[in-house]
């Protein structure tokens, strides 16, 4: 549990992440591109998916109730697995489409290094839900 | 495709949904990814649902990995097939390091006067190629390094569940996974 400083810390901080401030930086809509930086759990293409994997997880575990650690679970293979289409799409679209293009590794390199850090984060949050189901 | 011994196993009906879109790109084959999975599957013989995610996600980056060294393997044979079109061309191998390292402005790729170092051709080719696409290659090594330690991440998970079956898969891992690298296109 954390402390009434740490919370206070964190919602001090939370104030201050309100987005792109000039009119170009929200113009750019940077957070809207490809979606990743928010949670599928918001997305109700995939909320009936989330709650089919996490029942199956925690029926595995031998739980009737589906707990909010199986959640997180299912959440993070599943946009893990949205992370490996978006790849694939990424390669199909740059790196094999385009081949007569000489700078087209450059611009795929460029894009999957951006990705990588998204599926590291769904990594570490898959791994750590798995651990406490 | 592999050389490991597999019985057929059939991944989990309730999982098929999540199971339908392997991330294939390119000329890569739906029944070659297939026959990947199930050939790893049949190592692993996973017992539950988390075991058959996990056991997905390892097939996955493994199949992922294979396609980043495909793409080196055909970017240095571009390259080389680009430095044998433009043999006019010598690079001198010292100052190419000097070059890579930044202690020296570029020179090894300007046309010189006089020939560089005589090598055999087909190996001068495919170091000039190796030279000239480093920039790529070190990415593509990059990646390739994060696939293989992804890929000990999961098997660790994996480890969390059966030890025994852990095992089993890494041990099984080169003979699935360079059976089907060396396998010939066809």
């Amino acid at each position: 549990m954390p402390s009434e400083r740490k919370i206070a810390a964190n919602r001090s901080n939370a104030k201050k992440s309100t987005g792109p401030r000039s009119k170009a930086g929200r113009l750019r809509r940077n957070a809207l591109r490809h979606g990743l930086a928010i949670t599928i759990r918001t997305d109700p293409k995939y909320s009936d998916d989330i709650e089919y994997l996490a029942g199956m997880m925690s029926r595995a575990r031998g739980r009737q109730q589906v707990s909010d650690i199986a959640r997180d679970a299912a959440e993070a293979v599943l946009d893990l697995n949205r992370i490996r289409k978006i790849r694939a799409s990424l390669f199909d679209t740059i790196y094999f489409a385009n081949t007569a293009d000489p700078n087209r590794l450059a611009g795929l390199n460029d894009k999957l290094r951006k990705l990588e850090r998204y599926e590291r984060r769904a990594y570490s949050r898959r791994k750590r839900a798995l651990q406490s189901l | 495709m592999s050389k490991v011994p597999t019985k057929p196993i059939k991944p989990l009906k309730a999982l098929e949904k999540f199971f339908n879109c392997p991330p294939l790109v390119g000329n890569e084959k739906r029944e070659d990814y297939d026959a990947f999975f199930l050939a790893i599957a049949a190592v692993v013989n996973p017992t539950d649902i988390i075991l058959w995610l996990l056991t997905r996600e390892y097939a996955d980056i493994s199949w992922e990995h294979q396609r980043e060294r495909r793409i080196k393997a055909e970017i240095i044979k571009l390259k080389q097939r680009e430095a044998k079109n433009s043999s006019g061309l010598g690079i001198n191998l010292a100052d190419f390091e000097r070059q890579r390292l930044g202690i020296e402005s570029p020179s090894a790729f300007q046309k010189r006067d006089a020939k560089p170092e005589v090598m055999e051709d087909e190996s001068r080719y495919l170091a000039e190629g190796f030279m000239s696409g480093h920039f790529d290659v070190d990415i593509i090594d990059t990646r390739i390094a994060s696939y293989l330690f992804r890929r000990s991440a999961v098997l660790k998970d994996i480890e969390h569940y059966s030890d025994v079956k852990a095992r089993k898969l890494e041990k099984a891992t080169p003979d699935i996974i360079d059976g089907e690298f060396t396998e010939d296109p066809e």
